[in-house]
């Protein structure tokens, strides 16, 4: 005998919170479960559970780049396969770009949850994976220019059935990949967070009836959808555009072009991104639902910032979008995509809102650092004799706002991840931090500045350490909004054992592009220097408020010469004689 | 709505993936197919004809379609 909720409004809280909470408490499992520092440290993943059509009903969002992923993989993977693939013990795995992932390292795992032999819902758990195989260590090759480089791509297929292993196919998987004992160990913290879901789940549908969740759920989609087309019925109609030039894509020096245009029309929001450069040659691609999550990320953040509106697919009804096959913003087969991802994307979220900025513009941010800095290395470490891997970022500048500076040091934000602590670092790898802090002037001049960049050096303690990178915005650097200075670009430097001066990758080792580079062997005593980007400026400088300049420096935040030239006519000393 | 669902033949190990004409969508198994005036598109969803109409012509003229 159930327990009776009524569906009014304080029932439809309760469930939400309810649901909610079960996808905290999946999250919680992977964080404290999982192998890599990725999961562990960086919350590189989401937790979520959908109900049986595959429709978000409830999530534990650490990374909004997979929003546009997490109900497209398994609607797709429901319409591919039918309803009658899954069964209940099932686990079904999924990376491909082309089948509505984000890129080849993030892995969708679905669990199927029946009461009464009925499918009812499904608990996902999505992540990046830190080594997925491919031509370099960490799975990041920053000069791919096929899939296949990059890595070993799973369409959906059973990890688990009926709850056995599936062991064909785990054989596959753990030969491709480098460090194999990491993937068991992260593939079963994923597994581990869906059985917490479906428990949890059952345990709800056994107090409150399957109709009431069920029909519950439906309603919360329904409530979202109404309320987000309420927030965009009130932007102002219209058709806003933006373009920006990306500067290269790892494997040619020639920049991109992205167009953007925003139709707001009544309640819906239309990106376009017709007339965007055909997909480049290199791993700059996004593949379609990286260009959604972009959107959806624009969108929330000027109708609702503070996530007031529950977070399921009713959210992701209002906005539609034109990515051209074929395009940057939705790669085809075979062109590579993982860095699309991570430093397009950002991009492209700074892209629309640069747009949105002539509809709504109190309500926007300057360009971010808009690149994740990714570093990868890997090899045998000098005191385990075992192979290990890894997939490091760093934070960068946030763009300003209207109403505040950007924040310093900070992962991108379609990933908001966290930074991983150098003591855990350093326990992990042969590398040696010797500094790590913030840029001063790095971010860029604004009435609001941007956020501070960060730069690290680190010096290789074993014998040879294969280090890729893929950075970005070195050369174009992130712009400022309404007379707000451009942040500072990004820098990669490298310092050979013996020799006194640091030098680019290019005039150390003749590589493509001074960002992105693949299998670069360093030894022990090289050392390694990085300055990720700086964030735009938001406002003109001259009307920043003294007070502010004074505290940026006293803090170093900037320097006098750049107090001097960037806020000409601002006294850092008003109000203080 | 002037089109209409229209499956994919295709075996197991045939591994291609259609996308949307119009929006760029992976197509899973079926396409809904329809007039766009220079030819026949393939669609996601009705949904897609109807933005394809109400915007994307309007906004940019015809899409060549195939003759499929
Ligand atoms: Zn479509």
């Amino acid at each position: 005998m159930s327990e009776r909720l009524e569906l009014d409004t304080v029932g439809l809280h309760v469930l939400h919170n309810a649901l909610a909470n079960i996808a905290a408490e999946m999250a919680l499992v992977m964080m404290k479960t999982s192998y890599s520092t990725i999961f562990n440290e960086g919350l590189d993943f989401s937790t979520v559970l959908l109900d049986a059509r595959g429709n978000l009903i409830a999530e534990k969002n650490f990374t909004p780049s997979m929003m546009g992923a997490i109900p497209n993989t398994v609607a797709w993977t429901l319409e591919e396969f039918g309803e009658e693939f899954f069964g209940p013990g099932d686990v079904v795995v999924h990376n491909d770009p082309y089948r509505g992932q984000c890129h080849l390292p993030e892995h969708m795992m679905m669990k199927p949850i029946f009461r009464d032999g009925e499918l009812i819902a499904f608990s996902g758990a999505i992540g990046h994976v830190a080594e997925v195989g491919g031509k370099a260590p960490g799975s990041f090759a920053a000069d791919a220019t096929d899939v296949y480089q990059e890595g070993l791509r799973l369409p959906p297929v059973k990890l688990l059935e009926g709850g056995e292993h599936v062991e064909q196919v785990w054989r596959i998987v753990l030969a491709n990949h480098r460090t194999p004992t990491n993937t068991w160990g992260d593939f079963h913290a994923m597994i581990g967070a869906l059985n917490v879901g479906e428990r949890r789940l059952l345990e709800l549908v056994g107090r409150y009836g399957t109709a009431t969740v069920t029909e519950g759920a439906s309603r919360l989609i329904d409530y979202s959808e109404k309320r987000l087309r309420a927030e965009i019925a009130d932007l102002p109609d219209g058709a806003y555009a933006a373009e920006m030039s990306v500067e290269d894509d790892g494997v040619s020096a020639a920049p991109f072009t992205v167009r953007a245009e925003v139709v707001v029309r009544g309640d819906e929001v239309i990106a376009d991104f017709t007339g965007s450069s055909p997909q480049v040659r290199g791993p700059m691609n996004c593949t379609f639902v990286v260009a959604l999550s972009a959107i959806y990320n624009a969108v929330f953040c000027v109708t609702d910032p503070d996530a007031l509106i529950p977070r399921n697919s009713g959210c992701y009804r209002p906005v539609r979008i034109i990515a051209p096959a074929g395009s940057v913003v939705n790669v085809v087969h075979p062109g590579p995509s993982v860095g699309g991802n991570t430093d397009l994307q950002p991009k492209l979220i700074d892209l629309l809102l640069a747009a949105l900025s002539q509809a709504v513009p109190e309500r926007v941010a300057a360009s971010s650092g808009g690149s994740s800095s990714n570093l990868l290395f890997g090899g045998t470490h000098p005191e385990t004799g075992r192979y290990y891997s890894n997939y490091h970022f760093d934070g960068m500048g946030a763009g300003g706002t209207a109403l505040k500076d950007g924040n310093d040091a900070e992962v991108t934000r379609h990933s908001n991840c966290r930074n991983t602590p150098v003591e855990v670092f350093e326990h992990r790898y042969p590398l040696l931090t010797l500094d790590y802090g913030m840029v001063t002037d790095s971010g860029g001049a604004g009435r609001h500045r941007g956020g501070l960049a960060t730069t690290r050096t680190l010096r290789v303690l074993a014998p040879e350490i294969t280090f890729s990178a893929l950075f970005d915005r070195s050369r174009i650097a992130p712009t400022g909004l309404f007379d707000g200075l451009p942040g500072k670009g990004s820098e990669l430097l490298v310092r050979r054992a013996g020799e006194a001066e640091f030098k680019t990758f290019q005039e150390a080792f003749g590589v493509a592009s001074p960002t992105k580079f693949t299998n670069v062997v360093l030894h022990r005593g090289d050392e390694v220097r990085y300055r990720t980007p700086g964030g735009g400026g938001f406002g003109d400088p001259r009307e920043r408020d003294p007070e502010a300049l004074r505290a940026d420096l006293e803090d170093a935040y900037i320097s006098a010469a750049a107090a001097e030239h960037d806020y000409r006519g601002v006294d850092p000393e008003a109000g203080t004689r | 709505m002037s089109g209409n669902w229209q499956p994919f033949e295709r075996s197991w190990h045939d591994t291609e993936v259609v996308n949307c004409d119009v929006c760029g969508r992976l197509i899973p198994t079926r396409a809904w197919v329809f007039d766009g005036g220079e030819g026949q598109l393939r669609a996601c969803s009705p949904e897609c004809e109807e933005l394809y109409f109400s915007y994307v012509v309007p906004r940019h003229g015809e899409t060549p379609g195939g003759r499929r």
